[in-house]
């Protein structure tokens, strides 16, 4: 998951100052830096499209609210992963769709509508049977390319627990028949 | 020693297969981009906050006062809940009419909960005609982020 480049030259230390200042351009250019990014990691723990808007948007009123005390001392995909991950828990608890989600997703996984659909099927699959904290990590480093430091942070946990999550979960991918294709040469 | 020292990587952890990471991206990837009103929802709400916030810088002590009338008209309307009972034609206080998702308070998400309702085509309620104009649209939901960011300033 790469962040999208805006033309606004600011960094986000910048771009949190001016916005803290009440710059609504600089709200803008922060916006449009992470939203896609929120939006599918929002997606990730929703499964539902809605859902994952409303997580979006609850997720930036929530850094509205904190003006003028907003401070960043992390990277800001650090800081947003807890703020979308409890806006996504508290949305999902809220309209009680944690089964449907979850039910919605095995269904997709149950219906393979080609070749490629039954191999995303297996990683699916696969990926489903780890459990939650591993794949949490795992995602987090290889797909929304965090460092195990920001890793660490954002869940608020040692880095050598985040390391001993990564070890057991690529592992655990490397022996499944379902992924082991993926690390044969 | 640093935490990480005491835990080294395992040197195959460090990567994952090419193909792997691709189709993981694509597992999780939402399957439609991010609507337009939404980025037009969550921006205007920002402009309207913002706005209000530098207004209430500019007039200070004026801001004050009209915090203070704001909440003695809302602790008069909800402290006299039998009229809405007994007046049917009367249309609800301004902040529970304006309280699209029934949370008990009014702010910019009662506007993005009317913004998805409109968007979706569902069947709306009569006071969701926040502006009286006969129509529920838009200018609506312009109108109770209005209202939301009204009742921030007021209460920050």
């Amino acid at each position: 998951m790469t962040e999208p480049s805006t033309k606004d030259w600011r960094t986000d230390v910048q771009l949190i100052d001016a916005i803290n200042r009440s710059d609504a351009s600089a709200f803008e250019s922060l916006y449009l830096r992470y939203r896609d990014w929120v939006f599918r990691l929002a997606y990730r723990f929703t499964a539902d499209r809605e859902d994952a808007l409303d997580v979006l948007q609850e997720t930036f009123a929530y850094l509205l609210k904190r003006v003028p005390d907003l401070r960043l001392t992390a990277k800001m995909t650090t800081f947003l992963y807890p703020v979308v991950k409890n806006v996504s828990l508290t949305v999902l608890r809220k309209k009680k769709k944690a089964e449907r989600a979850k039910k919605r997703r095995q269904e997709n996984l149950n219906a393979p509508s080609s070749e490629s659909a039954s191999a995303k099927t297996d990683l699916a699959a696969m990926m489903a049977s780890l459990p939650e904290p591993q794949r949490e990590v795992l995602l987090m480093r290889f797909v929304d390319g965090l460092t195990l430091d920001e890793i660490a942070q954002a869940l608020q946990i040692p880095v050598g627990t985040v390391k001993s999550r990564l070890h057991h979960a690529l592992a655990a991918l490397r022996n499944d028949e379902r992924t082991r294709r993926y690390f044969e040469d | 020693m640093t935490p990480q020292n005491q835990h080294p990587e395992h040197p195959s952890d460090s990567h994952l297969p090419k193909p792997l990471a691709g189709e993981l991206a694509a597992l999780y990837k939402p399957p439609s981009e991010i609507p337009a009103e939404i980025d037009e929802n969550i921006l205007f709400a920002a402009r309207q906050q913002f706005g209000d916030t530098r207004r209430s810088w500019r007039w200070g002590g004026v801001g004050i006062v009209a915090a203070a009338i704001m909440l003695i008209f809302l602790i008069q309307h909800t402290l006299q809940p039998q009229r809405s009972i007994l007046q049917p034609d009367t249309p609800p206080p301004l902040a529970i009419r304006e309280d699209i998702d029934l949370s008990g308070r009014v702010d910019i998400l009662d506007a993005f909960a009317l913004a998805r309702h409109l968007k979706a085509g569902a069947p709306t309620r009569a006071e969701w005609d926040i502006n009286q104009d006969g129509s529920i649209n838009q200018a609506d939901v312009d109108a109770v982020a209005m209202t939301a960011v009204q009742l921030n300033g007021g209460a920050s």
